[in-house]
């Protein structure tokens, strides 16, 4: 990732979310579904910290950060609570010496559906399962 | 005569004074122009102030020296996100400065760079934000280029 667009960015937090699914689907769940806010903080060494009022997940996503470059040192992720389903967050990554910022929003259900739902789990059992999850997220981004 | 010489020296001290010091947006331009035509990432590195060449230090060090370089190359080719100008704002307070260009990605979606300078010499690169703006956002009215209080002034409105 040379210079990271923001698609690219995107993708990347949703895979590390997908991970925080797959460590522990029911806390992931609540903390996402919660009306309260929560935090997803990623270090330079790979260590994501998912944190929430429902709880707190802290699991390893290094290649997800080695995908976007060696410089990468530090990214923070801020979700309001779910409205009509909605959730808007706010993101900044440092990567190197750019700071790069931007918002956006995910549809809860859709997401946690397609990771928890049929479709995951059929797509989880498929050998282009990475293509399927890619899909998955494409659709619950905006 | 006093009066001539005094005039004739400040002239010329005037005029020396070279064109990028003038707006950050030529030091932005003269930066961009460079960046083009670069092909290692030496060049490039004159334009960062002693703090940013500091950090460039510790990626040299980096044990896989050439990915680093690569990367790092391309970084530095930060203007390639703006496929299109279409305005810039600048506020200069005493040695520092802060320069906002906006415009528009390759695919045609709304993007801001802001530049924090620092002035030495000439003025120098000391920071550098990029933001994707969202569908629903505007361009700032004021470049700022402390990215806590960009990201903290973004989301207040954000979460409205």
């Amino acid at each position: 990732m040379s210079q990271p667009s923001e698609a690219e960015l995107k993708v990347t937090l949703f895979k590390i979310l997908e991970i925080a699914y797959r460590n522990d689907e029911n806390l992931t769940a609540s903390i996402m579904r919660s009306q309260h806010p929560f935090t997803l903080i990623i270090t330079s060494n790979g260590t994501a910290t998912l944190s929430g009022k429902t709880g707190k997940l802290i699991y390893s996503v290094s290649k997800e950060t080695q995908s976007i470059g060696f410089d990468f040192k530090f990214a923070s992720f801020q979700f309001f609570g779910a409205q009509n389903g909605l959730l808007r967050y706010g993101a900044s990554i440092t990567i190197g010496f750019t700071s790069i910022t931007f918002r956006g929003s995910l549809d809860v259900e859709k997401f946690i559906f397609e990771c928890s739902g049929l479709v995951c789990i059929a797509a989880r059992l498929l050998k282009d399962r990475k293509k399927q999850i890619d899909e998955a997220i494409h659709k619950s981004m905006r | 005569m006093k009066k001539l010489i005094i005039f004739t020296i400040s002239f010329i001290l005037w005029s020396n004074i070279p064109a990028e010091e003038k707006t950050l947006y030529s030091a932005y331009q003269q930066y961009v122009s460079v960046s083009k035509e670069a092909n290692t990432i030496l060049p490039l590195l004159r334009f960062y102030s002693d703090k940013q060449y500091l950090s460039f230090e510790q990626y040299f060090t980096h044990e896989d020296l050439k990915q680093g370089i690569d990367t790092l190359f391309s970084r530095l080719k930060f203007p390639n996100y703006l496929q299109k100008v279409i305005l810039h704002k600048e506020i200069i307070k005493q040695n520092t400065g802060c320069l906002m260009v906006t415009g528009l990605s390759k695919k045609q979606k709304q993007l801001a760079i802001y530049v924090g300078y620092t002035k030495t010499h000439q003025w120098l690169i000391d920071s550098i934000n990029v933001e994707f703006l969202h569908d629903d956002e505007k361009f700032l009215e004021k470049p700022i280029c402390d990215a806590e209080k960009l990201q903290q002034k973004r989301m207040e409105a954000w979460i409205k």
